[in-house]
């Protein structure tokens, strides 16, 4: 069994895998994509490898190739479950197995945070996310006329790959403003770099004439089958009056209000968690190794908090000396002295890190936009209405009360979808009462699995399994 | 509804209050006997530390199964049920605007081995004397029954009266009717302490003290630890069992399919892990597929995917057709098991005006409609369908 289970390819886990490899640990990488790289180095098939590719793309290819020298990688693997004695079952294409590496790194990065709108259920409909993999990986053009709302850096990088993509991007709708940025920008004329970073996704798209809105957001999406028109509204509307709304022919909608972490891994491992404000949801705490409470379990990466690639690097170096620390592979005073640039890199980093959720925060306006209709569990089909009644009438707390009474996470997704928009959704709606830090507990298998798989070493020979009968008669 | 904080300095007793009864713990069985005795008229406290449903009750399938009972008392309580819930899945709607699904769907106990078929016949003729409907199905009948059936299975038992709810449901129902009829419903609330004496008990909660004239203890797996407050020991075992969710298989199941030795794995004291396949639809479209007992610890709700692994292999050998699709969630509870494997219902005959209703392991659902009427009956001092005898806690204590 390897020193070393990396679940997630990502920044973090990179990183992470070359310092392993570096300092001799016997390492396996898992990554249910079958292409390394994660969300920020997303590299697209190599049938479809770019003429001119990007410097993001070719600092990741070396990053990868590196890598893959370090260690064994198993792409297209899933981890579907994880147990408090770090016994890890892998999904590799129908194939299961179980591992039990001395230590785990669970990289395993966040997804876009949901929001439910009227006609948010449309098809056309996306998050920024989506439309982004559907272009990087499948190099699909998701649609001809595109909206990119949300807020935050992550829209601009969206809409100007659907520009490349040859996607007419008609508006931007981002929801903060010059003014309620204002209290943060002297602080951020600290990092004029990554300030600089922001301009440069903003400025083509302004020169190939999309228009950027400042302080609107989305209202609702309508058509008939499939996505037709985009309703956007300003984020602030008068005391009492209904806000003005503004319909936008198109037949892409791509939302992006901010990410969550996937901590479903790092529940089951017993990993103790703590509310994190930025994510607004509570994730694994860790210390000064990046190890969290569980004893050989560590955590790097937009998994245990946002911050971005270079951060997320950090992490993963810090959590691999970490982990060659914990199994006594070198000093701790070697392993003080390999840690201490990384951490003054990553305090300076995290910083500029912190002030984004403040320049882009997600307005809380957005949980104005669910009517009673509207589907909030997709998988199960429960509406808004349902799942507020639930609150309302029954006097649930918790979203896991929710679920009891509705099959509000029951489905196929396994309670991410509903499970990342209704707590603070209920919190605000439902009145006094509902707790936006509860979420579903979380549980084995966290992606769906084969049966036939399963089955095939679940068979047991048949044995006299005895026990003395019914008693009766 | 009491939800205003999960906790108060243990130092302050907090408000006063006062009822005719306190049922302690919200599950099937708890939110069964509020109902009851709310409905018989009485002054009733409901005291939940988390929320209705969120222990076993929330955590196990709805069936309405008859032939896995494994002595006279159990199917004679359980048959009483089963009338109830024909009843409750009119009356709970029309009162509380919850649907708790109820279907009649029946069962089929399928007898594939060899050495299965005797004992399926003793059970299935003392199930016909005792009033239990049943027909025998042959091949043909087995797979018109049930196309989808491994060709092979030749032999099985229809059962067509039985019937399934959404527990989840049922108890938010049975919850919601009490409230309608008076009962204070404390979610939220655990119970630190309670006090007996011939006349009173009282009951002390994180936020209120409250005194009643009875207790009833219905808290599952955890009522050892409500026992030993009274300084009483018994043993009310916990017993494990998985849930597999499957999503995506091309396969019809119509009705509540078991094999035949559940019978044996329900009714034994085996120690070590056992599986027994039960397949059912739900309403939702996905397939559930248990069975599996394994002795724990109460809080023990943690899924074994290796478990999982022998559950599912079960399931496929009665339906080919479910190894195409893929387990997409996974759950388990724990079974409140007695001694003897039979329910423990009345009052403790150290504290007799505590009564306990619980250990009813796998049929809770089943068993938990007559269980309330039972548990009025008993305080309400009026005669019940059956007899009290075979459920008290009295049998577990040698005078
Ligand atoms: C949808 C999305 C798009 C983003 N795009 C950008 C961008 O364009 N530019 C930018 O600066 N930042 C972007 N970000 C922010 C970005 O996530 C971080 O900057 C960085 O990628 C975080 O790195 P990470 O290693 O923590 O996680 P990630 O890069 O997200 O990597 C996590 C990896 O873990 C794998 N994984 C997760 N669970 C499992 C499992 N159970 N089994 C196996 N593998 C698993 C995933 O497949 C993934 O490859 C994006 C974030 C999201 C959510
Ligand atoms: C996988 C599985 C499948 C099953 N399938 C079926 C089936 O198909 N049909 C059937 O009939 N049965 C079935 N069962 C059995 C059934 O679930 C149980 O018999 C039944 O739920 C027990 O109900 P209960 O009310 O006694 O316990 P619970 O539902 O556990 O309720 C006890 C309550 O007491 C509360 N409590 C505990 N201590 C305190 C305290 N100090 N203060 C306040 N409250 C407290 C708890 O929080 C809990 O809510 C199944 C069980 C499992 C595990």
């Amino acid at each position: 069994m390897p020193d070393l289970l990396i679940v997630g390819a990502g920044p973090a886990g990179l990183s992470a895998t070359n310092k392993a490899g570096q300092l001799g640990l016997d390492c396996v990488v898992v990554d249910e994509n079958t292409s390394a790289g994660g969300q920020y180095y997303r590299q697209p098939p190599v049938a479809w490898a770019n003429d001119r590719p990007s410097d993001r793309l070719l600092r990741g290819r070396a990053k990868i190739e590196r890598a893959t020298a370090a260690a064994t990688f198993r792409l297209g693997c899933a981890v579907y479950g994880i147990d408090a004695e770090h016994r890890i079952w892998l999904d590799q294409d129908g194939s299961v197995e179980r591992v039990e590496p001395a230590c785990v790194l669970l990289a395993t990065g966040a997804y876009d945070r949901p929001v439910a709108f009227p006609g948010w259920t449309l098809p056309g409909v996306m998050s920024a996310g989506s439309a982004q993999a559907l272009i990087k990986s499948q190099q699909v053009r998701p649609g001809a006329r595109a909206v990119v709302a949300g807020s935050g850096p992550f829209l601009y990088v969206v809409a100007l790959e659907l520009l490349h993509a040859g996607v007419h991007v008609i508006e931007v709708i981002e929801a903060a403003t010059v003014r309620s940025a204002l209290p943060f920008l002297p602080d951020s004329m600290r990092y004029p770099a990554r300030l600089a970073e922001l301009v440069g996704y903003a400025l083509p798209l302004l020169r190939a004439g999309v228009r950027i809105r400042r302080g609107a957001m989305i209202s609702s999406a309508g058509g008939d089958q499939r996505l037709e028109e985009v309703r956007v509204r300003p984020v602030r509307s008068g005391a009492n009056d209904p806000p003005l709304e503004r319909v936008i022919d198109a037949d892409l909608l791509c939302v992006g209000y901010g990410f969550a972490a996937s901590t479903e891994l790092a529940q089951l491992a017993g990993c103790t968690l703590a509310w994190d404000r930025g994510l607004q949801q509570n994730v694994p705490a860790y210390d000064e190794w990046q190890a969290t409470s569980a004893d050989g379990v560590f955590v790097a990466g937009e998994a245990s908090g946002l911050g971005g690639a270079p951060v997320a690097e950090c992490e993963g170096e810090l959590a691999a000396i970490g982990v060659a620390r914990h199994l006594g592979r070198i000093s701790d005073a070697g392993a003080q002295r390999m840690a201490e640039p990384i951490r003054s890199r990553l305090r300076r980093l995290r910083r500029f890190a912190s002030l984004l959720p403040r320049l882009f925060p997600a307005p809380p306006e957005l949980a104005e936009l669910a009517r009673p209709e509207t589907i909030v569990c997709r998988c199960q089909n429960v509406t808004f209405e349902r799942a507020l009644e639930a609150v309302t009438h029954a006097g649930a707390t918790t979203l896991n009360e929710v679920k009891t009474t509705t099959r509000c996470g029951m489905g196929w997704c396994q309670g991410r979808i509903c499970g990342g928009l209704l707590p603070s959704l209920l919190a605000q709606r439902a009145g006094t009462g509902f707790d936006p830090a509860s979420g579903f507990t979380a549980r084995n298998p966290v992606r769906p699995v084969q049966v036939s798989s399963l089955a095939a070493i679940g068979r047991v020979e048949p044995s006299d399994h005895g026990g003395p009968g019914p008693d009766h008669p | 509804m009491d939800t205003l904080s999960k906790s108060a300095p243990a130092c302050d007793p907090g408000q006063r209050l006062t009822a005719d009864v306190v049922v302690i713990g919200a599950g099937i069985i708890g939110a069964s006997c509020a109902f009851a005795l709310a409905r018989a008229g009485l002054a009733v406290h409901l005291v939940e530390r988390d929320a209705p449903a969120r222990g076993t009750s929330g955590a196990c399938e709805g069936n309405l199964v008859l032939w896995d009972r494994p002595t006279s008392a159990d199917l004679h309580l359980a048959m009483w049920s089963h009338q109830r819930w024909a009843e409750l899945a009119v009356e709970l709607p029309a009162q509380t605007g919850i649907d708790i699904e109820y279907d009649r769907k029946g069962s089929l106990m399928i007898v594939r081995d060899e050495g299965d078929v005797a004992a399926a016949q003793v059970k299935c003729a003392w199930l016909a004397a005792e009033g239990v409907p049943l027909e025998w199905l042959d091949q043909a009948g087995v797979h018109a029954a049930e196309p989808d059936l491994a060709p092979d299975i030749a032999l099985a038992v229809h059962f067509p009266a039985d019937a399934q709810i959404e527990p989840r449901l049922a108890t938010a129902a049975l919850v919601s009717a009490a409230r309608g009829l008076g009962a204070r419903i404390h979610n939220h609330e655990a119970v630190l302490s309670i006090e007996s004496s011939e006349a009173a008990t009282m009951v002390q909660t994180v936020r209120h003290r409250i005194t009643a004239s009875w207790v009833v203890v219905a808290a599952g797996v955890w009522t050892p630890d409500v026992l030993r407050m009274l300084g009483v020991d018994l043993q009310v075992s916990a017993r494990k069992g998985q849930i597999a969710i499957v999503a995506g298989a091309p396969i019809k199941v119509h009705h509540k399919v078991m094999e035949a030795s559940y019978m044996t794995t329900v009714a034994n004291d085996e120690t070590e892990l056992q599986v027994a396949a039960v397949v059912e639809a739900t309403r939702a479209g996905s397939i559930l597929m248990g069975s599996s007992r394994l002795l724990t610890h109460p809080n023990d709700r943690r899924v074994d995917l290796e478990v999982v692994n022998r559950i599912v292999a079960k399931g496929v050998s009665l339906f080919p057709g479910l190894a195409s699709g893929k387990v997409v969630r996974s759950y388990a509870g724990v079974r409140p098991l007695s001694p003897d494997h039979s329910p423990i219902i009345g009052p403790l005959p150290m504290a007799p005006r505590v009564v306990l209703a619980t250990g009813h392991e796998g049929g809770g659902v089943m068993m938990g409609a007559a269980t309330g009427d039972l548990v009025a009956c008993l305080i309400a001092g009026r005669a019940a369908p059956v007899p009290f005898e075979p459920y008290l806690p009295s049998r577990f204590f040698s005078h």
